[in-house]
């Protein structure tokens, strides 16, 4: 049976959502709210205090937005998952945990955003108060990996053990998640550093997995529209 | 055919080689001091180290053009680099 | 046994499959960011990567350097011995560089040691905490390539391989040099050059 073709066209559009939640993260979270390069966890609470008063407006409208779209990024996940149960023809472990493990992506651009808009909801606060809430919100956002390295490596297994005649996913697919799930790994050592290399914003633990999850949602978001393409005819 | 005949080959000659570089490279570099510009020939005798397990180990010489070529930019790229940062920052 | 894929004197081929090379492409990148980041930390503070740098256990560098260029041949030898179908004799030289990879993890593991209890922990400046990162981050790559010299050395166990298992087989391989090769770089960048 042939598949329909608005079917196709939805798949299509859930697979596409992964690169418009990296283009709108640029525009919100980088032009609009101003936090890339991100604050500096070495700064003083007055610094800190300082910054979120003078670029109130900017930050809060940048951060809401994105708390607004994040949700998007459902559909790539949801499409993500489906090609996964292709490899393994039912759902199964990997295909539901891709799911589960995928389901943090949302929620990484949605609830830190949330905790450095409650440090801006209060200009006035006590510098520490707003400082504690900027920590918690760059811990947060920069610190959770496990789950983004979860879904690497089911996606490095899916590949591999895939041995149908037109397999789901290229192998090269398999090897870049390889490469991404250890790039992505550094992010986890934010939490023991103030400065340097691995603290928040430096470049083992936020330039490089930045770059390396542009990357993989660019590459995941073509790869899925090749695989729908496939499915469909 | 015995181990004899496996390492009468090339990738012998070139570990040769890569042993001698390596030698070469920490007895002119190992004692200076700071500040000294003898660090850059470390740097690039490395590169060159770098290409030969490329070509040779990886078995790269023989490779697509393409493949070799981007190695081969790779190796240029980064000597080029460190040698630069070494002598700027 | 006959590899499917043996090469030709001439014919131009790639070793493993595309897929690996973006993967190890990808990681020569990464650390090629690395190594820059590296020298522009030391260009911060010459005189203190200088002191640090003639702290470090030099013999230990030079053994370990010495310990992968060995491994890497001893690999790149059984690859063509196994090529050629001398399974018995790949084999040993696959396992005799396994055994280089543990030295070389030993090597490291007495020089870590010796490091904190000189009181050089990753904490005590930045030439530390780059040595630290930079030589973890390595030997996490050593014990991958353990792991895909494991696999190698199973694979002599096979009187055939099919194509598919003989990429990956070189592909092993080729990790394993790229672990030799980042190495070649690490080595006179903490250890020389600072």
């Amino acid at each position: 049976m042939e598949t329909p073709r608005i079917r196709t066209t939805i798949e299509k559009i859930g697979a596409w959502s992964g690169l418009a939640l990296l283009a709108l993260f640029f525009v919100f979270f980088w032009l609009i709210a101003d936090l890339v390069p991100p604050l500096d966890p070495g700064a003083s609470a007055a610094s800190i205090s300082a910054t979120y008063r003078d670029h109130h407006d900017r930050l809060t409208v940048g951060l809401a937005l994105m708390v607004l779209f994040a949700p998007i990024v459902c559909g790539f996940i949801a499409a993500l998952a489906r090609q996964v149960r292709r490899v393994e023809g039912y759902w199964g472990v990997m295909s539901l945990t891709q799911i589960l493990a995928g389901v943090i992506i949302p929620i990484g651009f949605i609830f830190p955003p949330v905790i450095a808009l409650a440090a801006a909801y209060r200009p006035n606060a006590d510098p520490d108060v707003t400082r504690a809430l900027d920590d918690v919100f760059w811990l947060m956002f920069v610190g959770i990996v496990g789950t983004l390295v979860l879904q690497a490596l089911i996606l490095v297994v899916a590949t591999f053990i895939d041995s149908s005649e037109t397999p789901v996913f290229p192998r090269w697919f398999g090897y870049l998640n390889g490469w991404y799930a250890v790039l992505a790994v550094p992010g986890c050592a934010i939490f023991l550093f103030h400065s340097g290399p691995l603290a928040w914003n430096g470049i083992f633990a936020f330039w490089i997995p930045l770059v390396a999850f542009s990357g993989w949602i660019s590459a995941t978001t073509y790869v899925l529209l090749k695989a729908i393409g496939t499915e469909a005819s | 055919m015995t181990i004899h005949d496996f390492l009468r080959a090339k990738p012998t000659r070139v570990w040769l080689v890569l042993v001698a570089i390596t030698v070469v490279s920490v007895v002119t570099a190992g004692g200076h001091g700071s500040g000294s510009r003898i660090g850059l020939v470390a740097l690039v005798l490395a590169t060159v180290k770098a290409r030969f397990v490329g070509l040779d180990f990886m078995e790269l010489r023989h490779a697509p053009r393409l493949l070799r070529t981007l190695f081969e930019l790779y190796c240029v790229a980064i000597a080029g680099t460190l040698v630069v940062v070494y002598l700027v920052a | 046994m006959i590899a499917p894929a043996a090469p030709s004197a001439t014919a131009r081929r790639i070793p493993g499959e595309e897929g690996t090379w973006v993967f190890l492409f990808g990681d020569m990148v990464v650390f090629g960011v690395f190594f820059t980041t590296f020298l522009i930390q030391r260009g911060h503070a010459p005189q203190l990567f200088d002191r640090s740098r003639q702290t470090l256990n030099l013999g230990i560098g030079l053994a370990n350097t010495l310990v992968l260029l060995t491994s890497s041949l001893l690999v790149a030898t059984g690859v063509r011995a196994l090529r050629d179908g001398a399974n018995q004799l790949a084999r040993r030289l696959l396992v005799a560089a396994f055994g280089c990879g543990v030295l070389f993890v030993g090597l490291k593991a007495v020089e870590y040691t010796q490091k904190v209890h000189q009181g050089h922990g990753p904490g005590t400046n930045n030439f530390y905490l780059y040595y630290f990162i930079l030589t973890g981050l390595h030997l996490f790559h050593v014990v991958i390539g353990l792991g895909a010299l494991g696999f190698l050395i199973r694979q002599t166990g096979r009187p055939e391989l099919t194509e598919r298992r003989w990429m990956v087989v070189e592909g092993a391989a080729c990790f394993w040099h790229l672990v030799d090769l980042l190495w070649i770089f690490l080595f006179p960048l903490l250890y020389l050059v600072s």
